[in-house]
């Protein structure tokens, strides 16, 4: 395993109030990016995920903890040097114009002017705004901010890429387009960490994920593993559907009939293990039974998210009452 | 969709110095965008150059031999007579003129033109992606200042070096001393900026940092005489409270800058007089002092 290119050990974070009185957002996260991941970062409001976003980019102080962003420490100016961020709120000055606003991005990287000027062509025909880059950015709407947000975050051609809600506030044609825009990021071996509340987006585009809630990591892992149900398999058939349920029936297997497309049924098959689903799938054929395709059912990243979430609120309410067996569940370290 | 370009190289990443040139050159670039949007620099370039063309229009000068024969002042003669006034003094009081104005006017009034420069850069969405970049919050700061700085400085060498070449080609006659009378008076603004620098970023408060601004630069003068005439620290009464009172005028002159001292300069400079450097030195712990609990509040803070 390489140097991770996040890699956050203990993380802590409280806000202080003005008489010491704080609110903990982060309580001891730990995690990992391996270089070219695509992470998503999901939670419910409040959960911490802009906390530890700006963690990242060193935009607030750990109370605890390490964070090492590519080897150097986050907080420091040379860790963001080959990093694009694309924050959630965004205030732009309504005096620059798209192409004067990359302008100034660009020199605060330090790119020479030739390659400015290049890579500002590049990035707004990118996100579509090219025909925008001289008008003032109060004209424009949320979604043409949106957007040149992610051409502001793509112009130094990062390797990290943070993205803060990249979906939030833009029509669904629009996020098509940002979407294939993180795709070929990605392609090109960028490290994308996206933070987000819409599931889909991150379920389209992310391959980890990791749930933060009331600070804490709750469910973290490969987004695949996640939402595979274990030993629970759909079996379409095409053909002598009507000898399923006796041929299966024998066999003392959980059979459920399940939705198929026309012309097809199908059935949601549990299994001990892969041996029983090949001696079901021998069975079915010895019964001349016509399969079509055989596939693991998979939850939905709402059902995980949901499911993880309600975990660890039931932890918490175990823990307040006492239950030492039900200890809030502690960080967990991600690898590929 | 265009596909972007393969990635630089990291070896081609600039250094740290042109790094932070580049960034600082991005800043002050910045707020003279900003300057010229919200109309500050035009405002200063109309009424700047409305002055130069009265001095060049109203003021008739009619010099024979280094001296004035004749003066028309809006097309109307001035008593002369035999008076035998030099044209030097004639050009030095008229740079005299022109300096107090810059200097009682001038500065106030950029302090409060230039006290929303620090908090627009802290303001939310704004500062979380300026911040995300790879600069330091110091350099960030006073890459900002600077760019105050140089909308000042502007406004201020165009009203100078303009005075200049119209007394010049009037008269023929023109003095270095009115030029560095300038850079005094930016000098002034800087210091006081440091104040309005560092409640700007404790704030976030435009209007908040340009009136402590221009309370240093009122205080900086009123405080002067409490410091140089004893009568005037006679009059702050007797007893115990006299004794506060003249603990705390003498702390304020020490601690503010020398705003009186730093009129006397830009006058004397004006009148091509030679310059003690008091002023300026005893004025660099307080802008020294702002800018450096500034710079420590603008790091500490999460954003």
């Amino acid at each position: 395993m390489g140097t991770p290119v996040i890699e956050i050990r203990g993380l802590r974070k409280v806000y202080k109030g003005l008489f010491g009185a704080g609110v903990e957002a982060l309580c001891g996260v730990d995690l990992r990016v391996e270089r070219g991941q695509a992470f998503g970062l999901l939670g419910p409001n409040g959960a911490g995920k802009t906390t530890l976003v700006k963690a990242l980019l060193g935009l607030v102080h750990p109370t605890a903890g390490e964070i090492r962003l590519m080897g150097a420490d986050a907080g420091t100016p040379a860790a963001r040097r080959r990093v694009g961020y694309m924050p959630e709120l965004r205030n732009y000055p309504r005096f620059l114009t798209a192409a004067t606003c990359l302008d100034l991005f660009g020199r605060l990287h330090g790119m020479p002017a030739a390659r400015r000027r290049r890579r500002t062509e590049e990035v707004l025909e990118q996100v579509d705004l090219a025909q925008w880059r001289d008008h003032k950015l109060g004209g424009f709407s949320k979604g043409m901010k949106q957007r040149l947000a992610l051409a502001q975050a793509l112009l130094n051609e990062p390797e990290v890429l943070f993205l803060d809600e990249p979906a939030e506030g833009i029509d669904p044609l629009g996020r098509v387009v940002v979407r294939n825009i993180l795709r070929g990021v990605r392609e090109r071996g960028t490290t994308l960490f996206m933070n987000s509340h819409l599931l889909t987006e991150v379920e389209m585009v992310c391959d980890e994920v990791a749930i933060l809630h009331g600070g804490v990591v709750v469910e973290s892992g490969v987004l695949a593993r996640l939402t595979s149900r274990e030993r629970e398999y759909r079996i379409t058939v095409a053909a002598g559907a009507e000898r399923v349920a006796e041929s299966l029936a024998s066999m003392a297997h959980a059979v459920e009939p399940a939705g198929a497309p026309a012309g097809l049924s199908a059935w949601n098959l549990t299994v001990q293990d892969r041996e029983e689903l090949n001696a079901a799938l021998d069975r079915l054929r010895r019964d001349g039974v016509l399969i079509d395709a055989v596939e693991p059912v998979r939850s939905s990243l709402e059902e995980v998210f949901l499911r993880a979430v309600a975990g660890a609120a039931g932890s918490e309410g175990r823990e307040s009452r006492g239950d030492d067996r039900a200890a809030r569940p502690a960080g967990v370290e991600m690898g590929p | 969709m265009n596909p972007a370009p393969d990635r630089v190289p990291a070896g081609t990443t600039p250094g740290a110095p042109r790094l932070t040139l580049s960034q600082l050159v991005g800043l002050l670039v910045y707020t003279l965008r900003e300057s010229l949007y919200r109309w500050t620099l035009i405002t200063y370039v109309l009424g700047i150059t409305f002055f130069l063309l009265l001095l060049a229009t109203a003021v008739n000068l009619d010099i024979v031999e280094g001296t004035l024969a004749s003066a028309r002042l809006f097309g109307q003669d001035l008593e002369i007579g035999d008076m035998g006034i030099r044209v030097t003094d004639v050009v030095r009081t008229f740079q005299v003129v022109v300096i107090t104005l810059l200097y009682v006017v001038g500065v106030a009034l950029a302090l409060f033109l230039a006290a929303n420069h620090i908090p627009s850069i802290a303001r939310e969405g704004w500062a979380d992606l300026l911040l995300a970049q790879p600069i330091s919050r110091t350099t960030l700061l006073l890459g900002r200042a600077l760019g105050s700085l140089a909308v000042v400085g502007l406004g201020v060498a165009y009203l100078v070096a303009g005075s200049w070449v119209v007394l010049r080609w009037k008269t023929g006659f023109g003095s270095a001393g009115f030029l560095l009378a300038g850079l005094v008076i930016l000098f002034a603004f800087a210091a006081c900026y440091t104040a309005t620098m560092l409640v700007g970023i404790v704030t976030g408060n435009g209007p908040v940092a340009g009136m402590i601004g221009l309370f240093v630069w009122v205080a900086g003068h009123v405080i002067y005489p409490f410091h140089r005439f004893p009568e005037w620290r006679a009059a702050l009464g007797s007893g115990w409270p006299r004794q506060v009172a003249v603990g705390l005028s003498e702390g304020l002159y020490w601690l503010l800058p020398k705003n009186q001292g730093l009129g006397q300069m830009a006058v004397g400079a004006a009148r091509g007089e030679s310059l003690s450097m008091e002023p300026v030195l005893y004025s660099l712990p307080f802008m020294g002092l702002c800018l450096f609990l500034a710079c420590w509040w603008f790091a500490r803070r999460d954003y």
